[in-house]
């Protein structure tokens, strides 16, 4: 892609066509900073998390710091009967209320209302799925790629399948997590993020779902080692996979090609309000 | 299909069944053609007074009128000819062949109001630019460009800044038809776009539909720009040559055989990498040119047999040489060209059926090569796609009488595809890669269609077309009804209707959308569906005799369905990873989904007198909606355009001194701006969700919706003048052109940037051109 700008630009200057940058002369939207709501509830969940930040708007000065928390917000969590207000915690920087406080359960639509005393407002709803699948079958080999007195690349490939419901359209988001064993501190295992993908049940309701993960692992001989996956199925709400995908997807574009945009739900601000029924199981290699 | 054409046909038979008459019917039928070349001229209105009855004269020049017996007047008339009036005794059938001369200047017309009429055309949304025009009107460093001057016309907007790309009626440059004597031309476009392949130097004719679709067409949604071209002198040898900033051109035509056979070749290529050759170091060497070359001939057997063998061939060749002192060259080339060759024969069955036959080639291919060399070393890569087409076409045309003319026929098109073709050799590694996709279809088209006057006021063009594609066992077949209505309210004013549906069943996957020639041709599959269209228009046409103008104003609605959208971060080069394992299929980066246009149309234009030109005006919406793109909402596309103005003036200041100006107005494109910028946290089961730890996020930015931003407007005045010197040999002409006069700066696209102390950001612009002058010279005999 690179090198077609590069010939197509090239190909501008041979002909003498001499580009100019200036100013715009178009006006700018004027934006202020907005709230930046992330959710996502699970009836599996030990506690219902809300973090809130701002952002920060691009063509006007505001000094908003983009990762901060708003520690001064409102918020509050009801599912039509019950309105329950959620307390910040300073340490972890997000708002939150225990699930036996307030439990999340399957098929209840929630609506989500941070207020600031700034005055602003956003709200957003989320309509929990059913229950997740029953079970799922996880299945790996690897090969060793290329192996010295110094590295050790060991290339995994991991099929993973669940049946799915019949009936409705179902959206499902994986997330393998590695377990790796550390060498300085056998006894700790620690968690690593191994990709993630999104798929739906389209065209496929009620049958097998089925995806094939490719997983490289280039290590230092002897040091720390993969002793297994947890994979993590969710079973999600529309919100929620729209917004993962478009996470998956961004690009912030360039002349020739357009932006993608990140997905919202929520209303007088930005982020996501979703929900998910999940299901983890653990394999040791 | 063969029983529904024949119930058709069967249909059409019976509605021009002759009435039993007691008078005797007598047919005059030939060929118009120009006094001195012979070449025969389309669209020649050839009308009798006494009978209110008219025809015009075919794509190839032929016509055919039928009428009771009796001594009749026949008026000849062509824009820019001097009109003919003939006493014919009609009490047999006539063959004859009429010869009308170019209108010199300073000629007076007699009657030259029974011309082209607009208002009595049965079809809508066909606009015609004489040759004539394009060649004096001024273009981009004084290459004249029939795209771009087609961008001008109402209805048709460009894309961005300098580009030949077509949108007509809110349709993609992908859903054009580009016929050159009917094949089919895939990329249009020299350099990277901003020039087309058509300067007019070859062509007779053309002609674009953007609605109201007569059944003989077919295969795309939103316009037909069918080209024609000449056939070459008769008489005697002319020719043309042309020296410009950027590129040098000829012409030359004549007779091979007197009367009976003549040649037309003419020729152009850029020399810019020839100019800059002796100034580059021999270490590194690079350039980058294009040329085309088109050619005719035709053999006229005898009245009822005529042969024509036409053919365009061009190419385009962008490429980088390097010589190191170590013994290490490299070579790096982009290639791209089109070719195309007709083969037709006309013949004229009796004096009321006419049919023409024509094999028809057409080819696109692009490739890119790289080779590296050091010592014995070798690295070879080789990356190429194309679409080639053999086509034969059929088409009667047949006047039973003055109600009605009938076209019928079949397309039938073998499409070889290769989407890619990838080789690399090298001798470092052994694993050598020669890779190769073939694609091949059939698409077939059927149909007829019957211009029919139903009363002295309400004439129609009601046709039928039946399209099949196949690809691997998948077929579709895909009826399309077409309609047009034209009701005289007065002499000189009527109203029209039209509606047409339209099947696609060739994709374009662009990655860019600004035409570049690694855009690639794709056929309909079992998972990718033909696009569909259909549009309805209603107008009113006005011809102002006295005044020598044609007005016409049209609304219409369009809605596509199953066009196709790339999906988010898609990339359709294959090249940029050819090793990966995984192929990924384009038919799973594509996206279907639906279009919504519609607007209204304003054109006056003046063909023919010291002052011609046209004013057009458009308002228009284009909408889309793809459910893998924003989120499944509809949003503006990026060239809806709310208003868009063209005005066109050429003026014969004197004889010799001929001025031009243009100037376009259009409401800036719809782009997706940064707002603002934000963390956005994923769920990230791993980390917890409890709260421990920060799922880490991603710093991503703030668009608002989709198109929501709007560019600023483009206009842009361009002025020119030629001077023309006759001498005894021929005629030589000077131009200067100014393009650009008053240096708007049209934003080419936008980015953030800093202002001058890099402590806030701006929105910055990027322009392409100035104000840019340029000067050509061409001597013609």
């Amino acid at each position: 892609m690179k090198t077609i700008h590069n010939i197509l630009l090239a190909a501008a200057a041979i002909f003498g066509l001499t580009s100019c940058e200036s100013d715009a002369t178009v006006d700018v939207p004027e934006t202020k900073p907005k709230l930046v709501v992330s959710s996502f509830i699970s009836p599996q969940d030990t506690q219902v998390v809300v973090r809130v930040k701002r952002s920060k708007p691009i063509f006007q000065s505001y000094n908003v710091n983009t990762s901060a928390s708003v520690a001064n917000a409102s918020v509050s969590i009801t599912n039509g009967s019950t309105t329950m207000q959620l307390n910040y915690n300073s340490t972890g920087e997000y708002y939150g209320v225990s699930a036996t406080l307030f439990p999340i359960t399957a098929g209840t639509t929630y609506t989500l209302t941070v207020t600031t005393p700034e005055g602003e407002t956003a709200t957003a709803k989320t309509t929990v799925p059913g229950v997740a699948p029953a079970a799922m079958n996880v299945s790996y080999t690897y090969v060793v790629e290329d192996s010295n007195s110094f590295f050790v690349s060991r290339h995994y490939t991991i099929t993973i399948n669940w049946n799915d419901f019949s009936g409705q359209s179902d959206l499902y988001r994986v997330v393998p997590v590695q377990l790796v064993k550390s060498v300085i501190n056998p006894t700790d295992t620690f968690q690593l993020r191994a990709g993630e993908f999104l798929i739906s049940d389209a065209n496929n309701d009620g049958g097998t779902i089925q995806d094939k993960i490719d997983f490289y692992n280039h290590i230092a001989q002897g040091s720390d080692t993969i002793v297994g996956f947890d994979f993590y199925l969710m079973r999600s709400s529309p919100e929620y996979y729209l917004y993962h995908e478009s996470l998956l997807n961004y690009n912030s574009g360039d002349p020739f090609s357009e932006p993608s945009l990140i997905y919202t739900n929520i209303t007088g601000g930005l982020g996501v309000f979703g929900s998910y029924q999940q299901l983890k199981k653990r394999v040791f290699l | 299909m063969r029983s529904l054409f024949s119930i058709c046909f069967a249909g059409i038979l019976l509605l021009t069944a002759l009435p039993a008459t007691a008078q005797q019917k007598y047919t005059i039928s030939g060929y118009v053609q120009e006094k001195g070349s012979q070449e025969t001229l389309p669209g020649v209105v050839i009308y009798v007074p006494k009978y209110k009855a008219g025809t015009s004269s075919n794509s190839y020049g032929f016509y055919s009128i039928t009428l009771p017996a009796d001594t009749i007047e026949v008026m000849v008339n062509y824009v820019g000819y001097v009109p003919q009036k003939h006493r014919i005794v009609l009490d047999k059938n006539i063959s004859l062949n009429f010869e009308i001369s170019v209108l010199v200047m300073k000629e007076v017309v007699i009657e030259a109001d029974k011309s082209e009429k607009i208002s009595d055309d049965v079809q809508m949304s066909t606009i015609s630019v004489p040759i004539e025009q394009i060649k004096d009107i001024p273009a981009l460093m004084g290459e004249k460009d029939v795209l771009k001057v087609i961008q001008l016309l109402p209805g048709v907007q460009k894309g961005s800044e300098g580009s030949s790309g077509i949108y007509v009626r809110g349709g993609g440059p992908d859903q054009n038809l580009i016929l050159l004597d009917d094949a089919t031309v895939y990329n249009a476009s020299h350099l990277f776009g901003f020039f087309s392949l058509f300067n007019g130097d070859a062509l007779k004719s053309v002609e674009l539909v953007k609605g109201g679709f007569p059944a003989r067409y077919g295969g795309r949604l939103s316009s037909v720009l069918e080209m024609r071209m000449k056939e070459g002198s008769k008489d005697s040898l002319h020719g043309e040559a042309g020296i410009g900033l950027i590129s040098s051109r000829f012409v030359l035509e004549g007779p091979i055989i007197k009367n009976k056979a003549s040649f037309l070749v003419s020729a152009r290529r850029t020399y810019i990498d020839l100019l800059i050759k002796p100034f580059l170091k021999e270490e590194n060497k690079f350039g980058y040119y294009f040329y085309d070359m088109n050619a005719k001939a035709n053999y006229v057997l005898n009245d009822k047999n005529k042969f024509y063998i036409s053919g365009y061939f061009g190419n385009d060749k962008a490429y980088n040489e390097a010589k190191e002192a170590n013994d290490y060259t490299f070579n790096a080339s982009l290639r791209w060209g089109n070719a195309t060759a007709t083969a037709r024969w006309n013949h004229q069955w009796g004096n009321k059926l006419f049919s023409n036959t024509s094999f028809i080639f057409a080819n696109y291919t692009m490739a890119i090569d790289y080779k590296e060399k050091q010592g014995t070393d070798e690295f070879k890569l080789h990356y190429g796609s194309g679409i080639r087409d053999f086509s034969l076409k059929q088409d009667f045309d047949w006047a039973p009488n003055t109600d009605h003319y009938v076209r019928m026929g079949f397309l039938s098109t073998y499409h070889y595809f290769t989407p890619s073709a990838f080789v690399i050799s090298s001798s470092y590694t052994p694993d050598n890669i020669n890779q190769e996709q073939h694609i091949e279809t059939i698409e077939n088209g059927v149909y007829i269609e019957d211009e029919w006057k139903m009363t002295d006021r309400l004439k129609s063009n009601i046709g039928f077309r039946l399209s099949h594609f196949s690809n691997r066992g998948k077929n579709y077949v895909k009826p399309e009804p077409r309609v047009a209505l034209r009701y005289m309210l007065k002499e000189d004013l009527s109203v029209k209707g039209s509606f047409a549906m339209m099947n696609q069943y060739l994709h374009l996957l662009s990655s860019t959308g600004v035409g570049l020639p690694t855009d690639l041709w794709v056929p309909t599959t079992n998972k990718v569906a033909p696009q569909q269209s259909w549009q309805a228009a209603a107008g009113v046409a006005k011809d102002w005799y006295e005044k020598k103008l044609m007005i016409s104003v049209e609304g219409y609605y369009k809605h596509s369905t199953s066009i196709l959208g790339y999906k988010e971060g898609a990339s359709f080069l294959v090249i940029d990873d050819p090793n990966d394992n995984e192929q990924v299929s384009w038919e799973d980066n594509v996206t279907p989904g639906q279009a919504w246009s519609y607007g209204g149309e304003f054109l006056i234009q003046r063909k023919f007198g010291k002052l011609t030109g046209w004013v057009g005006y458009t308002l228009s919406w284009t909408q889309m909606q793809f459910d893998s793109l924003n989120f499944g909402e509809k949003f503006y596309a990026r060239y809806d355009r709310r208003h868009d103005i063209s005005v066109v003036a050429i003026y014969k200041l004197k004889e010799n001194i001929t001025l031009s100006g243009t100037w376009v107005y259009g409401t800036g494109n719809a782009i997706t701006l940064p707002t603002g910028e934000y963390e956005a946290t994923p769920h990230d089961p791993g980390s917890g969700n409890t709260g421990q730890f920060q799922p880490y996020p991603y710093y991503v930015q703030d668009y608002g919706k989709k198109n929501d931003f709007r560019m600023a407007p483009y206009h842009r005045l361009d002025f020119g003048v030629q001077f023309h010197h006759k001498t005894k040999w021929g005629e030589r002409t000077f131009e200067a052109s100014v393009y650009n006069v008053y240096n708007r700066k049209n934003p080419f696209y936008y980015y953030v940037g800093y202002n001058s102390s890099g402590t806030e950001r701006k929105l910055k612009q990027v322009s392409l051109f100035p104000v840019l002058p340029s000067v050509s010279w061409t001597f013609k005999f």
